[in-house]
């Protein structure tokens, strides 16, 4: 089974703060597909706000959404459209 | 009477009773349990994960009941995603049931590697985190013993709150507007529950070591959160005349924004300059508000940090010609990257796990510009170009000696061959400055001061290098006075030599934006002060309320006292009326 990938850029200006993360472990519960979230060489649980904790993503960084799952693509589509419209922030 | 003193999180009187939150740091117990004991022990966590969840559902709603915004509840949002986190789940199930660990033992040790991790870096976000889920675990904790630990529900209504540590959940009744105030032996000046307070504008202060220990409930409290004092068990005298500064306190809040337009001029004639301490563009929409004349400092890291990709020269360039716009016909200042000790850039392929702190010595401020050509130039052509539309005056951090001045100078004039050949036409005379934060170049001021054009006090690490104590450090915090006589002669000298030799001298630490210390300043000389412009207002009351002569004078003898209490005290005395 190959899982599926998609990178996206973070936009908000306080990049995956503890507003963000919430609101992302929220949506990527959502779905029945494991969902993972990977920075740089940082690989953690997208359903996990105590893994997303340790991620130092800042306005600007490269992150790529992992899921694999029946829904898997739904998964990756709402995941991203979150990161696109920056959270939900000004 | 006891006086105690702590880091002020929000402003004003409070005069009431306390109440005292008595909720120890809960340990559990630790054992080994059988296979039969797995199950129970199984259900025992799933129990504790439910009551723990209903409870923070509780009052999520009350707070939101009481219309409590986003800002306020997000964070308990987040904590009870951290019950229902898979990690969590999952590392303390396979802890019982593979460990056989008993549950307090399993949740402690797996909460143990996620604050590990957190606490690896060194920067205050990851640690506000690993205090989340400490307060998230005691939590469960509390439900797993079956100690529900004392709260605020009982609390008579305003009260003054004292306890070792609050919790968001605490907030609820602050919300509710029962609380006059607020003294917690942790918590610094930028962790949620300060935040919440200045929101809520109750007077607050933090890292008042001890307190719970020095207060029964139902004593008399003061606090101001102006000065960062606690008065427990005030007498009579003392009582009177907190409740007479409480009541100027509240005049003074309408009269603030009032003096925005008048000079900060003494009674005698002699004026200032009251600048802004600025780093955000947006910031700039409230300089007229209070009343700012131009931008002391504009703090450029910002445009650097928290991003993937450094901003080039047309970016800056930008920035900085609008501020230069926005300030006219006032002078912005604007301060060159001063990078290293607490603020960094994250590199390429690094997290923020691999940064390690560089130490206050390193390599920061204009050593790191001055090796980092790449980054540094471009910063430079986009001021001198900027300097074309209005008062720009650049500023370089961490200078200290002669050496690092010319160096800066020629890469100066460098840029400015660059941007010639390229066809620019750039002023000849854009005023080139230094802040003076080292021991060093205080003491050389008079040979800088023949090479640049004006100097700017940082007395926020000019004490630090000279006390030689670690701003960051809270055990450290009270040796970390601006009042030393060592700093205070340090200032003094510098002002006289700048004055001395004609160049313009500011300051732009904290300092300047107290009053107390603000009048110390006025009467060594000093003619340009930048500060917060929140403070903007506070600080020329005081000034339209002396005469420089009298100022001069209170300056001088200050320096002749032998500790930083002595000056304090000496100098409260002479301002009594003032800040009574």
């Amino acid at each position: 089974m190959v899982q599926l990938r998609k990178e996206f850029t973070i936009r908000n200006q306080l990049g995956l703060h503890l507003r963000a993360a919430s609101r992302l472990v929220q949506t990527a519960s959502r779905f029945s597909s494991s969902v993972h979230i990977e920075v740089r060489e940082n690989r953690v649980n997208g359903k996990s706000i105590i893994g997303l904790a340790t991620l130092a993503a800042a306005k600007g960084t490269t992150i790529v959404v992992e899921a694999q799952g029946v829904d898997e693509e739904e998964a990756i589509e709402a995941i991203g459209r979150l990161i696109e419209d920056g959270f939900g922030e000004d | 009477m006891l006086e105690m003193r702590g880091i002020p999180a929000a402003p004003g009187v409070a005069i009431g009773r306390a109440y005292v939150l008595n909720r120890s740091y809960l340990v559990g117990s630790q054992y080994e349990i059988s296979e039969e004991e797995v199950e129970v022990e199984l259900a025992r966590f799933e129990r504790a994960v439910k009551a723990a969840q209903r409870q923070l559902k509780s009052v999520l709603r009350r707070l939101q009941s009481v219309g409590a915004g986003e800002e306020h509840t997000f964070i308990l949002e987040a904590h009870l995603l951290m019950l229902q986190d898979p990690e969590l789940i999952d590392g303390v199930t396979t802890r019982i049931s593979v460990q056989h660990m008993n549950a307090e033992w399993a949740l402690r040790e797996c909460l143990r590697q996620f604050k590990d991790a957190l606490s690896q870096i060194d920067n205050e976000y990851f640690q506000e985190r690993g205090n989340d889920i400490d307060q998230v675990g005691q939590r469960l904790l509390r439900n797993l013993i079956g100690d529900q630990g004392e709260s605020l529900s009982h609390m008579p209504s305003r009260s003054i709150v004292v306890a070792h540590d609050l919790t968001p959940a605490d907030t609820v009744c602050m919300l509710k507007g029962q609380v006059k105030g607020f003294v917690t032996e942790l918590g610094g000046r930028t962790s949620h529950i300060a935040i919440l307070a200045r929101s809520m504008v109750i007077p607050a202060l933090v890292g008042v070591e001890g307190i719970t220990q020095e207060v029964s409930t139902g004593d008399q409290l003061i606090v101001d959160g102006q000065l960062g004092v606690v008065i427990i068990r005030p007498t009579e005298d003392v009582l009177r005349r907190y409740r007479a500064k409480r009541r100027r306190v509240q005049r003074h809040r309408k009269n603030l924004a009032g003096n925005r337009d008048l000079k900060a001029e003494t009674r005698d004639g002699h004026e200032v300059v009251l600048r802004a301490n600025i780093e955000k563009m947006n910031e700039l929409d409230v300089l007229g508000e209070y009343g700012a004349r131009g931008v002391g400092l504009f703090r450029t890291e910002y445009l650097f940090l928290d991003r993937q990709n450094l901003p080039d020269e047309e970016e800056q360039y930008r920035v900085y010609r609008e501020l230069v716009e926005r300030t006219q016909p006032h002078a912005a200042v604007i301060r060159t990257l001063d990078l290293g000790a607490d603020k960094q850039l994250l590199g390429e392929g690094e997290t923020a796990l691999d940064k390690h702190l560089s130490p206050a010595l390193g390599l920061r401020g204009i050593r790191y510009c001055l090796r980092h050509p790449e980054i540094f130039e471009p910063q430079l052509r986009a001021l001198l170009r900027a300097a074309c539309h209005g008062s720009l005056k650049i500023m370089v951090p961490m200078i200290s000696g002669l050496e690092e001045v010319r160096a800066v100078k020629a890469v100066v004039e460098r840029c400015r061959g660059q941007l010639r050949s390229a066809g620019y036409a750039i002023p000849d005379d854009i005023p080139l400055g230094i802040m003076v934060e080292t021991p060093a170049a205080a003491l050389l001021a008079a040979m800088l001061a023949r090479e640049v054009d004006f100097f700017s006090i940082g007395t926020n690490d000019l004490a630090h290098y000279t006390i030689a104590v670690d701003r960051m450090d809270e055990r450290l915090a009270y040796l970390y006075q601006p009042l030393h006589p060592a700093v205070l002669r340090l200032i003094r000298e510098v002002i006289r030599t700048g004055e001395a030799e004609g160049i313009e001298v500011g300051l732009c630490g904290e300092m300047a934006g107290d009053p107390l210390h603000a009048l110390v300043l006025l009467g060594f000389g000093l003619k340009y002060f930048s500060m917060s412009p929140l403070f903007i207002p506070a600080v020329k009351h005081v000034i339209r309320n002396v005469s420089f002569e009298e100022a001069k004078k209170n300056a001088e003898a200050c320096v002749e006292f032998q500790t930083s209490s002595d000056v304090r005290e000496w100098l409260l005395e002479r301002y009594r009326k003032l800040f009574s």
